[in-house]
C-alpha cells in the first residue's frame, strides 16, 4: 500500500487558495482554538456565566456575611472565623458544583454524538479534552472563586474593621484554585472511562464527601497524598496561621494528581472508539 | 492528488472484530477519483463500522487502509482535513444555530479572512435551501433539515473526499431528488463515497457499486456490470410462439448454455438462458431458433437486471451458503 506522506497539493488548498481562505496551520493540538471558543462561548455568550457567579455568590458570600454579621465582636477574630469559613467552603462546595457540571461534559458529547461529528474533522482528540479542562476551569474559576472572592475582600472591608492581608488571601484563594482543578480533571479522566454519568458523579462525590466527613479519622501521614487538606491550607495560608511542616506536600500531591488525571483522559481518549 | 495505486481510498484485508465477533471481514475496497461509489448492504452489513474506520473514529482490528495514500491509522487528522463527512443521524450542539454551526466547521479549516469565511458558510446555506433558517436555533429543526445542514456542513471545506453514511434515508421525496442532484453536481470536484440502502438512487447516480453482506464484500464492480448480470454467466430471455419442447430440445443441446428457464403464458414460452460464452450467444443462439421454421421468435434480447433484484440474489446467495 503506498503511504508515503510525500507533500501533495491538496485541491482543497487550490480552491481555499482560489477563494481566499487561509488553511488552518497543521499542529499537534488541531482544533483546540475553535474547541476552546466554543466552550467558552457555552459559558459567556449565554447566561450560564451570570447564573453560575450568583448562585456562588449568594452561596460562599452569603453564608460569610451571615457569619461576619453575627460572630463576635473582636474584629480580629471575626476575620478568622469568616475567612475559615469562606475559603474551606469554597474548596469543598465549589468542588461539588464543578463535579455536577462537569460529569457529562465527554460522557454527553459520547452518548448525543456530536464528539464523534466533531473528531470527524481535523480535530485532535486531546485538543478535545483539553479545551473542556480549560473551559471548566476558567469557568469555574472566575465565577465560583475570584468573583466571590473579590465581593468577600469588599464586604470585609466594610463590615469588619480588621484588615484582610491580600497576598495571603491570594495564596489562599489560589490554593482552592488548585483543588476545582483537581475535580476538573478527576471527571474528565471518569469521562473518559465511563459511558454514563452515574459513575462519574459518584466517585467525584464520593471523594468530596470522604474529605469532609473521614478526614479526622485518616493519618497526616495519608492525607498528604489527597486533595483533603486543601480547604485548611488556603484558610491557613490566608490568615498566616502556623501549618504543619509538610503543608506544601498536599500542593505538589495534588499538582502531580492534575497531571496524571490529565494524561490518563488523553491516553484513554485516544482509544475511545466511537 | 496522491491516491494508493489511483485510488481515492484503498483497503485491504480490513477488518473489524468486537468481542471477537466480526463487524468487517477483510474488505479489500479501491474507489477511483472523481467516482460516485454506492456501498451497499442489509443492516449491520458493516458499512457504518467502514465508514468510521476510514474516518478514525474506530480502530481496525486488522487490515490497512488508505485514503489519497495516506494511512488511515498514522495520518489521520491530514486525511480528514480534505474529507467532508455527513453521518447517518447527523447530530450538531443543539443550542447552536445552522450558521454558527457552520463558522464552527469551517474553523476547523480555515483561519480567516472572516469576510470570506462567512460567505463559504452563505453559499452552503443558499445550496442546502437554509438561509432562511440560518439564525433558528437547531434544536427545532426537522430530520430532513438536519440532513440538510449535513450535506452543506460536510462541503465546507471543499472536499476531495465526500463520505456519505445514507444520505437520503430521512428524506422526503423532494429532498431525496435534491441530494442526488447535489452529488452528481458535485462529481467532476470530489469523489463520493456513500453507503444507502436506497437501491433506486445507487442505480441513478453511482459509477461503482460494492455489496457487503455479514461484514464480508460480496460483490464490487462498475454498475452497468453487475446490471448485465451481476459479473456471472450472461443471461438472455427469449419469447417465442410455436412449439416449445422442440426449441428446448434445441437449446439444451448447447453446450455454451449452462442454465434454462422456461414459462409459458397463452401460448408464448419466455426462456431465461444462461451462457457461458456470450459472442457465441450472440452469434448463434437466436440463428438456433429461428432455423425451426414453425418457432416464431416475438422477443430477444440481454437481460438486464435492475439492481434490487442483483443485491437481492446476491445477498440470498451468500446468505445460503
Amino acid at each position: 500500500m503506498n503511504t508515503q506522506s510525500k507533500s501533495v497539493v491538496s485541491q482543497d488548498l487550490i480552491l481555499a487558495a482560489r477563494q481566499g481562505l487561509i488553511p488552518v496551520r497543521d499542529h499537534a493540538l488541531g482544533g483546540f482554538g475553535n474547541m476552546l471558543r466554543k466552550e467558552m462561548g457555552q459559558w459567556w455568550n449565554t447566561r450560564t456565566w451570570w447564573v453560575q457567579t450568583l448562585i456562588w455568590v449568594l452561596i460562599l458570600n452569603g453564608v460569610s456575611t451571615i457569619v461576619m454579621l453575627t460572630e463576635g465582636a473582636i474584629p480580629g477574630e471575626k476575620l478568622t472565623v469568616v475567612v475559615q469559613t469562606f475559603l474551606p467552603m469554597a474548596v469543598g462546595v465549589v468542588a461539588i458544583g464543578t463535579v455536577i457540571a462537569a460529569q457529562g461534559a465527554i460522557v454527553g458529547e459520547k452518548e448525543l454524538g456530536t464528539a464523534a461529528w466533531v473528531l470527524s474533522k481535523p480535530a485532535s482528540r486531546s485538543a478535545f479534552i483539553l479545551s473542556k479542562l480549560v473551559s471548566l476551569t476558567l469557568g469555574f474559576w472566575i465565577t465560583a472563586l475570584i468573583v466571590p472572592a473579590a465581593v468577600f475582600v469588599i464586604t470585609t472591608r466594610l463590615l469588619i474593621p480588621a484588615p484582610l492581608a491580600l497576598m495571603p488571601f491570594l495564596a489562599g484563594l489560589a490554593v482552592a484554585m488548585l483543588s476545582q482543578l483537581f475535580f476538573v480533571a478527576l471527571s474528565l479522566m471518569l469521562g473518559t472511562i465511563f459511558n454514563s454519568r452515574g459513575p462519574i458523579a459518584g466517585i467525584g462525590i464520593a471523594v468530596i464527601m470522604a474529605g469532609l466527613l473521614l478526614k479526622g479519622f485518616i493519618p497526616l501521614v495519608i492525607q498528604i497524598f489527597t486533595p483533603f487538606p486543601l480547604g485548611d491550607i488556603s484558610a491557613g495560608l490566608a490568615l498566616k496561621m502556623p501549618l504543619p511542616s509538610v503543608w506544601w506536600v498536599p500542593i505538589v500531591v495534588v499538582s502531580a494528581w492534575i497531571i496524571v488525571m490529565t494524561a490518563v483522559a488523553l491516553w484513554r481518549f485516544r482509544r475511545e472508539e466511537f | 492528488m496522491n491516491t494508493s495505486n489511483g485510488h481515492v481510498i484503498y483497503t485491504q484485508g480490513l477488518t473489524k472484530a468486537y468481542n471477537g465477533a466480526k463487524a468487517l471481514d477483510g474488505l479489500n475496497l479501491e474507489v477511483p477519483k472523481n467516482s460516485i461509489f454506492g456501498f451497499l448492504g442489509p443492516n449491520g452489513a458493516g458499512k457504518s463500522t467502514t465508514i468510521k474506520m476510514l474516518l478514525g473514529l474506530t480502530q481496525p482490528t486488522s487490515g490497512k487502509a488508505a485514503i489519497f495514500g495516506r494511512d488511515i491509522g498514522r495520518d489521520s487528522v491530514a486525511i480528514r482535513k480534505r474529507v467532508g463527512y455527513l453521518a447517518q443521524e447527523p447530530r450538531y450542539y443543539d443550542h447552536m444555530t445552522a450558521r454558527q454551526t457552520l463558522r464552527y466547521t469551517a474553523r476547523f479549516f480555515y483561519s480567516g479572512p472572516r469576510d470570506l469565511i462567512e460567505a463559504r458558510i452563505e453559499e452552503m446555506l443558499e445550496l442546502t435551501g437554509l438561509r432562511d433558517k440560518a439564525d433558528r436555533s437547531i434544536k427545532g429543526f426537522s430530520g430532513g433539515e438536519r440532513q440538510r445542514l449535513g450535506i452543506a456542513q460536510a462541503q465546507v471545506n471543499y472536499p476531495d473526499l465526500l463520505i456519505l453514511d445514507e444520505p437520503a434515508a430521512s428524506l422526503d421525496p423532494m429532498g431525496r431528488h435534491d441530494v442526488l442532484e447535489v452529488m452528481e453536481r458535485l462529481r467532476k470536484y470530489t469523489t463520493i463515497f456513500y453507503s444507502t440502502h436506497i437501491l433506486e438512487d445507487v442505480q441513478r447516480v453511482s459509477d461503482r457499486v460494492a455489496i457487503l453482506n455479514h461484514g464480508r464484500l460480496i460483490a464490487e464492480a462498475p454498475i452497468e456490470e453487475l446490471l448485465n448480470g451481476s459479473g456471472a454467466s450472461a443471461v438472455y430471455s427469449l419469447a417465442v410462439k410455436g412449439d416449445a419442447a422442440r426449441v428446448q430440445a434445441r437449446l439444451a443441446s448447447q453446450p455454451w448454455i449452462c442454465s434454462l428457464t422456461s414459462e409459458a403464458k397463452d401460448g408464448l414460452t419466455t426462456w431465461q438462458v444462461g451462457v457461458t460464452d456470450e459472442n457465441v450467444a450472440e452469434d448463434q443462439l437466436l440463428r438456433l431458433v429461428l432455423e425451426d421454421r414453425e418457432a416464431r421468435v416475438k422477443g430477444f434480447g440481454r437481460k438486464t437486471h435492475n439492481l434490487e433484484e442483483v443485491f437481492l440474489n446476491l445477498v440470498q446467495k451468500e446468505n445460503s451458503k
